[in-house]
């Protein structure tokens, strides 16, 4: 008999992840296109994200400590394929910034580091940035029963609900 | 102190990554500013005929992998502006949205098998 591991969060954490979350899709939306956005956009908004992946792991952390610790033992198909997801995607994630590093043009010279151009580095960040949109995909698509309610509970409900008090204190006066 | 007990492993686990990862790529020699990736082509070390220098055109420029001639370097060239980037975000956007469907939709459709049919055993019973 497997189990799923479901933790709980309190609201205030869940909807700080939700809008983290939104936040870190949308630069992650502007970093894949670095042609249009630009080389520095590109770089210092990716470094940025980087403490915004670490805010969305220690926000999940209970969840990561509670697979690891039954990863071995019995755990449900979910939570199993979840986790393995979640690895690749911080060892694409990490390939993805060391490589980005490496062949930074603009913030890695503002502090005065000057790295040897590497052609592997700037295709491999090319692939592991094509392959971590995928990863995202498949993470999105693990996570979305708790997207849809997370974002109906925090942000549409509380949205109607504002709507529909405004409107009955527009009729009331 | 949690917090920062638990940043810490974060970041002891990236850094051991990305060790294993510019060891990785150090040890195959792709990470050399001469290697252009199809693994046939490799330029000597040292000064070329007429001063040329490996990896370096005579202009001063550097040589490039195929392909990034024709795109232009990252964040040059293309232009594009928001344009290019709302272009980009709404493609990027398709292909986890699609990705999104290809897998919650059949996860549905079995979950409501599953239960249909536990209704129906349920019935019969």
């Amino acid at each position: 008999m497997t189990e799923e591991v479901v933790v709980k969060n309190t609201p205030i954490q869940a909807s700080t992840k939700l809008w983290l979350d939104i936040i870190i899709f949308i630069a992650f939306l502007i970093t894949m296109d670095p042609r249009s956005s630009g080389i520095a956009i590109h770089e210092w908004l990716s470094l940025a994200m980087l403490a915004a992946l670490i805010l969305h792991l220690l926000l999940s952390w209970d969840w990561i400590v509670s697979i690891s610790q039954r990863f071995m033992g019995k755990l449900g198909t979910q939570n199993r394929i979840n986790y393995i997801l979640n690895w690749l995607l911080f060892i694409d994630g990490t390939l993805l910034i060391v490589s980005g590093v490496l062949i930074s043009e603009v913030a890695m010279p503002f502090f005065g580091i000057k790295l040897p151009e590497g052609f592997a580095w700037r295709r491999l960040h090319d692939m592991s940035a094509n392959l971590g949109l995928l990863m995202l995909g498949l993470h999105t698509a693990l996570h979305w029963s708790w997207i849809v309610n997370t974002t109906s509970r925090y942000l549409i409900q509380p949205l109607v609900r504002l709507v529909s008090a405004k409107s009955k204190k527009d009729a009331a006066a | 102190m949690k917090t920062l007990g638990r940043i810490l492993i974060i970041l002891v686990v990236f850094a051991a990554l990305s060790g294993l990862m510019v060891m990785g790529v150090n040890a195959s020699g792709m990470s050399a500013s001469n290697f252009r990736g199809e693994g046939g082509e490799f330029r000597p070390g040292g000064e070329m005929e007429g001063g040329f220098q490996p990896g370096i055109m005579p202009d001063g420029g550097r040589v490039r992998p195929e392909g990034f001639e024709e795109h232009g370097e990252r964040g040059e060239g293309r232009g594009g502006g928001m344009t290019g980037l709302m272009f980009g975000a709404i493609k990027n956007t398709f292909v986890i949205g699609l990705l999104v469907v290809a897998i919650v939709v059949p996860k549905n459709v079995i979950r409501k098998n599953k239960k249909n049919s536990a209704v129906k055993s349920a019935l019969t019973e």
